[in-house]
């Protein structure tokens, strides 16, 4: 059974301007182990989803239909408390803006226990040893432990939410875009960490970032975002070398890989806007590839392989398409 | 006054904001006409048809609001009372934000010393107890709304000047300031050309604040006996109706200068907070 | 954090002495010249000499205010020019009356402001928290005096549920004495004093607290609260309110400011015998050593408001350091 299982999500925020669809029909698998990695531009709805996973959704938003099944279990059909059971025993989560994610007028480790005794009955001393085992664990010293968050830098802030995020041996991490306030150095480092981590812990990852390059270092499978909407899911191998949609090709393309002579090229346009969302397929507007049907139509989630699909109309003539798409010239072409 | 502008168009987006901004327009309009428009001269005594002295009349159709104890017609005391209620709030605003402005920006721009002398200079005035003080400056100065407000200005400053300060020491880092100085203006160039404009939102709420509790003292101020003789203030017409002892027989008497109050504030208060809400959006909870 | 504690009494001190100096040469040089008011014309010249020498105003400036600096270290206020007692004996039982009006009201005040502002900020965007802060707000914008008198006409006169004011029943102790305090009649008196300065002190705090939650409630700590899996209560006491306590408690001396200031209206209201009323029948008796006693006892609640604030922001925000 799948660690995780969305189906068909829809998620709106309601703003003043009227309701804003983030997400439709969102499936996802995580499989046990697995780690998966996210990529989509900023507003695509990433932190959205990751969210809705955790049942933490500010209040203006509402699933409006849907799955999100942990361990086979609808979260959303079981209700607040069940869920908020599950939140860090089963599944953790490292929150984007990690430098104001730790409250500055607690002590560290007490902000660690505190996760650790929600869930679990255990004494003073067991949950002592074990903050101290987690800072150990991710590179901080535990000396520090009872420091206030303003005294540590960037980078073992971060850790420290690593540290927090593993306290109870959750079986699946929700990472969102966990080191970009940092440089690339301690990035690295903390990657590093990671890996090693699930090396010798085995939890399932969901990993969200801008950057392709760290997702095809650390995961196993991608899956790409767009306008609230996941447009292609597959091995990271499979995407790499065969995507089958042009979004995901245009991120290749924005990707400047080391070593390689290429320009990086980005994808002219802008998102759509999630208030009135195009009537078609919602990347048409800026595709290079777009014919009349696209703008009509909207596409659904087709298979190409046992594990990877897409959601282009087009996705069968890809194979034809893709030599093009790595040209400057053809994103470069009047857009509408 | 483009500032102004752009202030109250920020107030008339909240519906709050909109109905408070029509209800201080009103008192402005009662402050200025009031006295033109007054159906009586608010001290002279009334006489029924009996000829006998109307004392605490209930409201009627000459007398909408009753009269006094002394036969004097309350709806016209009331008119009367909109203008220095305004006038002194007004101006003690205004007073308040000026110095409050002045300090904090200086304190919060140079630091060091000068910061260290102004702020024991602030705490200082922290610690006058504010009505036990203005009611002792006005008991040995005498008694005018000049002295009230220059009174209640005296003490009204310091927390306008502290939370400007603390704004300026944020803003002071900022990259716009280092350009300022790159290109060599001088410090009170940069006081007040780059940094006075960008507190001017927050003197702005101030001034609303201070407005509100300047009309509330002088009220306080007139019903413990310390105000204006010569001039009827909605206090004063609290204070005649609590010291003639009769003012339990005759609510029609004590009931509108305190709603007047109420509602003269309250407006100012909605109007400050509609604008907070603009410039911080998270205040309306979303 | 001992440095920093001395250095606090240090800086009260300084203020209190400032407060000092400015209220003696006040008095002495504002237009209200205490000779020429209060010894009253009608007095023959031999009479007024003779009471001049006795309050010790025939001395230079300088010496009056260095013994009267020396006076204050033993508690000497000097003698009420009226009651020729000292004026000490008079503040002292007055102090006490003070005492117990505004400390637990101001306490309930914050208390009761503190949790509703955080309620009502928690469960945002309902009907109920926009009839609490417009309520708040119009309580807020009244004059306490006039809240007063409106409680006395609705709850003492028409329902008879509480006497219209003092502190006893009068006449029950003729004598100053503590067993008052002890009375039924003693809380039946204070019941409707306490009730309006509570409710009209609390809607500062409330107000404060609901929009320093609302800041508060977005902030990435208390998502990742919740996303710890914390019940809903321990996010909002252990994290959201916890926190928002801090802006609140930086107000303390202001609202402490605001309260003694409120207690000059009250105690007129309701006839309560305390330091503020005292202070307005001072003034107008012209009994000056009586009126700076009692005003310098106001400013010394004031400012040691002020210092325990400090002292209380620097226990709950570690971010700040003794410097
Ligand atoms: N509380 C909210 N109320 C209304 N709209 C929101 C809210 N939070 C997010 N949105 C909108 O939902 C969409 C998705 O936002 P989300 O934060 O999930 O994007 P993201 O993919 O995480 O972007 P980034 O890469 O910048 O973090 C955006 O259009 C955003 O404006
Ligand atoms: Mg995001």
């Amino acid at each position: 059974m799948a660690i995780l299982d969305i189906e068909g999500l829809d998620l709106r925020y309601r703003t003043d301007r009227g309701p804003a669809e983030a997400l439709s029909e969102v499936s996802l698998r995580v499989e046990r182990g697995e780690a998966i990695g996210i990529v989509g531009e900023s507003g695509c709805g990433k932190s959205t989803l990751l969210k809705a996973v955790m049942g933490v959704m500010p209040p203006n938003a509402a699933i409006t239909a849907g799955a999100i099944r942990f361990e086979g279990r609808d979260l959303v059909a079981a209700g607040p408390e069940a869920w908020r059971r599950i939140r860090w025993k089963g599944v953790a989560m490292i929150a984007q803006s990690a430098l104001n994610a730790l409250n500055p007028v607690k002590r560290v480790d007490a902000q660690i226990a505190e996760a650790i005794t929600t869930h679990e009955s255990r004494t003073r001393a067991e949950v002592e040893a074990r903050t101290r085992e987690l800072l150990a664990l991710v590179g901080v010293d535990p000396g520090r432990a009872r420091d206030y968050p303003h005294q540590f830098s960037g980078g073992m802030r971060q850790r420290v939410l690593i540290a927090m995020a593993l306290a109870l041996r959750p079986p699946l991490l929700l990472a969102d875009e966990p080191t970009t306030a940092l440089d690339v150095i301690v990035q690295d480092q903390i990657f590093r960490r990671i890996g090693a981590l699930r090396g010798e812990l085995g939890f399932a990852m969901v990993l969200v970032t801008h950057d392709l390059a760290l997702v095809i270092e650390n995961c196993d499978r991608i899956a790409v975002m767009y306008g609230g909407l996941v447009v292609e899911e597959g091995p990271v191998a499979a995407i790499a070398t065969a995507s089958c949609h042009p979004y995901t090709l245009g991120l290749y393309n924005a990707l400047s890989r080391l070593g390689q002579r290429r320009q990086p090229v980005s994808i002219p346009g802008r998102p759509p806007d999630p208030l009135a969302p195009p009537a078609g397929c919602r990347f048409a507007p800026r595709c290079p590839f777009a014919i009349e049907r696209c703008h009509r139509e909207r596409p659904v989630m087709q298979a190409l392989s046992a594990r990877h699909a897409a959601r282009c109309l087009r996705a069968a003539e890809m194979n034809d398409l893709r030599p093009a798409a790595a040209l400057p010239e053809t994103w470069e072409g009047p857009q509408p | 006054m483009a500032f102004l502008l752009s202030f109250l168009g920020a107030v008339w987006k909240a519906p709050t904001g909109r109905f408070s901004l029509v209800l201080l327009a009103l008192f402005l309009v009662a402050a200025i006409l009031g006295p033109l428009v007054a159906p009586h001269d608010p001290m002279l005594r009334n006489y029924g048809p009996d000829h006998k002295l109307l004392r605490l009349a209930g409201p009627s159709w000459d007398h909408w609001l009753g009269t006094t104890l002394m036969g004097r017609d309350i709806a016209s005391q009331m008119l009367h009372g909109a203008r220095p209620a305004l006038l002194v709030g007004g101006l003690t605003a205004f007073g308040t934000v000026a110095i409050g402005m002045n300090i904090g920006l200086v304190a919060g721009y140079f630091g060091g010393r000068t910061d260290d002398v102004l702020m024991r200079i602030t705490d200082m005035f922290l610690g006058l107890p504010f009505l036990p003080f203005i009611i002792i400056v006005l008991s040995l100065t005498g008694r005018s709304l000049t002295t009230i407000v220059v009174a209640m200005t005296l003490v009204m400053w310091r927390s306008t000047a502290r939370v400007i300060r603390a704004q300026v020491l944020s803003l002071r880092e900022m990259p716009f300031v280092a350009a300022a100085r790159i290109t060599g203006a001088s410090d009170l160039a940069i006081v007040y050309r780059e940094i006075a404009p960008n507190v001017l939102p927050l003197a702005l709420v101030n001034a609303a604040f201070a407005l509100a509790w300047a009309i509330i003292t002088e009220a306080s101020i007139g019903f413990l006996g310390f105000g204006d003789p010569n001039s009827i203030t909605w206090g004063s017409i609290l204070y005649d109706a609590y010291a003639s002892q009769t003012m339990y027989r005759a609510p029609w008497w004590v009931v509108p200068p305190g709603i007047a109050i109420m509602v003269l504030v309250s407006a100012v208060y909605f109007v400050g907070r509609a604008y907070e809400e603009v410039l911080n959006p998270r205040l309306r909870g979303i | 954090m001992t440095a920093y504690v001395l250095r606090r009494l240090a800086y009260m001190a300084i203020t209190l002495f400032a407060m000092i100096t400015l209220m003696f040469f006040m008095f002495r040089l504002l237009p209200g010249d205490p000779t020429a008011t209060v010894i009253s014309p009608a007095l023959d010249e031999g009479a007024r000499e003779a009471m001049r020498r006795r309050f010790g105003l025939d001395q230079p400036l300088l010496t009056q205010y260095l013994a009267y600096l020396r006076n204050l270290t033993v508690l000497d206020f000097g003698l009420s020019f009226r009651t020729s007692a000292p004026a000490w004996e008079m503040i002292e039982l007055r102090l006490v009356n003070t005492l117990l009006l505004i400390l637990p009201s101001m306490i309930a005040a914050y208390a009761i402001g503190a949790f509703g502002g955080a309620l009502i900020a928690w469960h945002r965007g309902g009907k109920a928290e926009a009839s609490v802060v417009l309520f708040a707000t119009a309580m807020q914008s009244a004059p306490l005096f006039w809240l007063s008198m409106l409680a006395i006409l609705v709850f003492s006169i028409l329902l008879g549920w509480f006497p219209t004011g003092h502190i006893v029943t009068p006449g029950r102790f003729p004598g100053p004495s503590w067993r008052m305090y002890l009375t039924a009649d003693f809380l039946h008196h204070l019941a409707l004093p306490f009730l309006v300065n509570t409710l009209y002190q609390l809607c500062f705090p409330l107000l404060l607290m609901r929009s320093t939650m609302l800041s508060t409630i977005g902030e990435d700590y208390v998502e990742l609260a919740r996303m710890k899996g914390l019940t809903e209560r321990r996010v909002l006491y252990g994290h959201a309110m916890r926190n928002s306590l801090l802006p609140l408690a930086t107000t303390l001396p202001m609202i402490l400011g605001w309260a003694v200031a409120g207690s000059v209206v009250i105690e007129t209201v309701f006839s309560w015998p305390g330091l503020g009323l005292l202070m307005i029948e001072a003034i107008s008796g012209s009994d000056y050593p009586v009126v700076q006693g009692a005003f310098l006892l106001i400013a010394v609640l004031t400012i040691l408001g002020t210092f325990v604030a400090d002292l209380l922001y620097g226990l709950l925000d570690p971010r700040i350091t003794y410097r």
